[in-house]
């Protein structure tokens, strides 16, 4: 008990300056910090199989995520669809190949073309980005930490969802970036048309999209070469018909993290949802990986902070309280500027969305 | 030593010094270029340092243990602002 008093707590037995308060004690703390965060950098890259490229972003654990999220609020589970994969991945791999951080390209080319380009119809769609993130759950709590995609991923109307997670090199720095596309698949009823044997009027495609313009403007970043792409599909099935009377079409609701409409809460969940095809086991060990990555640079930063502002700010109260004047004790401002790194550590994102 | 109405006297200067390392930690918090981050933090961290040094000299208390133990103090600032920027 003397002995935690001498290191800690000014007192007599230390003349009023804790031994962690002088250079011996502060050049102990930044060692034993240094150490620490050195063996966690080690130990995690050097088990590249844990962390991979740069991240602990899974697509899996994102849809897991998201569809967590939608049944706490009592929404469907969206199904998985590969299709909508191969959407997100060539957006992802459009925003690296043009070097650009937007919904829409630098020439214009919006987020929907990746559907029609995979040849996925739908009647409602969303994009979610982020990029700079460390874990599948960071970007997913950014992501519900914004009210427009939060709005996306709590969509009632959405059914379906893809994801693509692809590391690469944007504005000159390697990251990874992370899309969602939400979907929902037009009517079966809309996109049905009776083949005619004869057909005389000119195919028109019944789908107008009428875009809901993004929330953040596009950055226009050096346009380059042009992602080669698929072959576009059609989105509509071009049959012609005998009489193209104006059927009343069904209008595409786009919401690039925007709400298009006022989310419907259902109180039914859906039996809509269907895993990865990653086995379980090798799902919930991600999870625990990322936890453990988060927890072990973060925390240890966290308790090291509250240990010092502890510290400094019991050194300066005590001697105020006692009226013990002491040349050493002017450190109130420290403990400010540690509270500032700690809000900061506390809430920093980690990455951008968009 | 605290003097009375040392801490009122420097209240402002305290006030300022907090708020400019609350802009540097919301500016290090945000995408800008890692370069950037680093020289706003050697900044700040260098700026605290001399200021805090300037304040003991002040009061004539300045001695080398001091000197030490706000470079101590600072170099753990600085790496948890680092921490922050990474």
């Amino acid at each position: 008990m003397v002995k935690a008093v001498h290191y800690f707590i000014p007192h007599k037995s230390n003349n009023h300056k804790p031994f962690f308060t002088r250079h011996p004690g502060l050049t102990t703390i930044l060692i034993f910090t240094l150490f620490i965060q050195s063996s966690i950098n080690i130990f995690f890259s050097s088990n590249p199989r844990i962390l991979g490229f740069a991240t602990n972003i899974y697509k899996d654990e994102i849809i897991n995520l998201t569809n967590n999220e939608r049944t706490k609020n009592g929404l469907r589970t969206l199904y998985h669809n590969p299709t909508l994969d191969k959407a997100a991945q060539l957006k992802a791999q459009d925003m690296f190949a043009k070097d650009y951080w937007a919904h829409v390209s630098p020439d214009g080319v919006e987020p929907w073309h990746w559907f029609e380009v995979v040849g996925y119809n739908y009647s409602a769609a969303g994009e979610n980005l982020a990029r700079d993130f460390d874990t599948s759950s960071g970007v997913v709590s950014a992501w519900m930490a914004s009210p427009s995609h939060r709005d996306n991923i709590l969509y009632a109307n959405f059914t379906e969802i893809g994801v693509a997670v692809v590391d690469g090199n944007l504005d000159g720095e390697d990251t990874t970036l992370v899309v969602q596309l939400f979907g929902t698949p037009p009517p079966q009823s809309e996109v049905v048309v009776e083949p005619i044997a004869n057909p005389t009027a000119t195919p028109t495609p019944t789908l107008k999209p009428t875009s809901i313009p993004p929330t953040a403007t596009p950055t226009v970043i050096r346009p380059t070469t042009i992602q080669s792409s698929p072959t576009v599909a059609p989105t509509n099935t071009p049959t012609p018909t005998t009489t193209p009377s104006p059927t009343p079409s069904p209008t595409p609701v786009y919401a690039m993290n925007q709400p298009t409409n006022n989310p419907t809460k259902i109180s039914t969940l859906g039996s809509t949802d269907q895993n990865p095809p990653k086995s379980q086991f090798f799902t919930n060990l991600a999870v625990i990986e990322n936890i453990a990555s988060f927890s072990a640079n973060r925390i240890f930063t966290i308790v090291l902070i509250l240990a010092l502002m502890l510290l400094l700010g019991s050194e300066s109260a005590v001697l105020w309280y006692k009226g013990i004047e002491h040349p050493h004790a002017q450190r109130i401002i420290h403990v400010g500027i540690l509270f500032l790194t700690l809000l900061a550590t506390l809430y920093g994102a980690g990455g951008s969305i968009l | 030593m605290i003097k009375k109405g040392y801490i009122k006297g420097h209240i402002l200067q305290y006030f300022f010094i907090l708020l400019s390392f609350a802009m540097v930690i919301v500016a290090i918090s945000t995408d800008i270029e890692f370069l950037y981050k680093l020289l706003m933090i050697a900044l700040s961290i260098t700026v605290y340092f001399f200021w805090s040094l300037w304040h003991h000299w002040e009061n004539h208390e300045l001695t080398p243990e001091i000197v030490l133990e706000y470079l101590l103090l600072s170099l753990i600032l600085l790496w948890f602002l680092l921490n922050v920027a990474s």
